[in-house]
């Protein structure tokens, strides 16, 4: 059996962590302009 | 635990390099806790050899760790079940580099009665990041702490690093001889067999990238290519192997439907 979970979880979790700080980065430039 | 001394000849325990005609030529196999340097030039099963033999491990019912820093686990497993490796006799699972994430795979695994092989996949994670990625010591950190949570939580008994070349690229080591040393002191002071597999030139005037790791591991095997008459062919050495009776002759190696074997006969004497 291989188990795939815990790799696809930490993959999914660094793009969730990437895109969020995207947005804040977008956010924070609009704040500044 | 400490290395610990024997009172007779014999008395080590090995764990089986298993390539049929090999074991033979060194007591059986790999003494345990060694440090083991697989090294060679592109294409020459490298890391199917190592794989090879931490999957018979597994399927003895002990845990095993593959740190893959490059090659993505669906690229791996692939090429192993394309080698004709069965992922119904062992568990294997799939983890990154997350504590969190680590700590609730290792409960499935100890409840597991199978060998299990646990893979690593930090080259998928480095992807995901995408970003400009600065030479650090960080992922030496971060494996080391995958290393010693899964020795001290799930008993693994021997760990592949796929590969040292990559580690380097990754890690900007300010004083990379000293580090290989206390890289190499880490494995051996978790009592783990552990194949270090490093990136040879295709002429071979070398073993390794700063040519100490083969004066501090305690086992050396060469892999080559050799080219005779347009006709290629994979060789086997082991060049070194501590307190083991060692046949350093040069096998010819071969995998078949049988697994690998080390056959004599591989070298013409007067080429």
């Amino acid at each position: 059996m291989i188990d795939e979970d815990g790799i696809k979880e930490e993959i999914h979790q660094i793009k969730k962590t990437l895109k969020e700080l995207e947005h804040k980065v977008d956010k924070l430039e609009k704040d500044v302009s | 635990m400490p290395e610990q001394l024997i009172s007779t000849k014999g008395e080590l325990e090995r764990i089986p390099i298993n390539i049929k005609g090999l074991d033979d030529e060194i007591e059986g196999g790999i003494p345990v806790g060694s440090n083991v340097l697989v090294t060679g030039a592109a294409g020459t099963m490298k890391s199917s050899l190592c794989f090879n033999t931490i999957y018979n491990e597994a399927q003895n019912g002990r845990n095993v760790l593959y740190l893959s820093l490059e090659q993505s686990y669906v690229s791996l497993l692939n090429q192993m079940i394309n080698m004709g490796y069965d992922f119904q006799k062992i568990d294997v699972t799939i983890i990154g580099s997350d504590p969190s994430i680590i700590k609730k795979k290792i409960k499935e695994v100890n409840k597991s009665k199978k060998g299990h092989l646990i893979l690593s996949d930090l080259g998928s994670l480095r992807s995901a990041i995408k970003s400009k990625e600065t030479a650090s010591d960080n992922w030496w950190n971060i494996i080391s702490k995958i290393v010693r949570t899964l020795k001290t939580e799930t008993q693994i008994s021997a760990v592949v690093m796929d590969s040292l070349n990559s580690l380097y690229v990754l890690s900007d080591f300010k004083q990379p001889r000293n580090k290989i040393f206390h890289i190499f002191r880490f494995f051996k002071e978790l009592d783990l067999t552990t194949f270090f597999i490093a990136e040879m030139p295709k002429d071979g005037h070398k073993y390794s990238e700063y040519e100490i790791e083969d004066f501090i591991a305690d086992a050396v095997v060469v892999l080559q290519l050799v080219e005779r008459n347009r006709k290629v062919t994979r060789e086997i050495n082991i060049a070194k192997m501590r307190s083991t009776d060692v046949n350093n002759d040069v096998f010819t190696l071969e995998y078949g439907k049988n697994g690998f074997q080390a056959m004599y006969g591989g070298k013409m004497p007067l080429l």
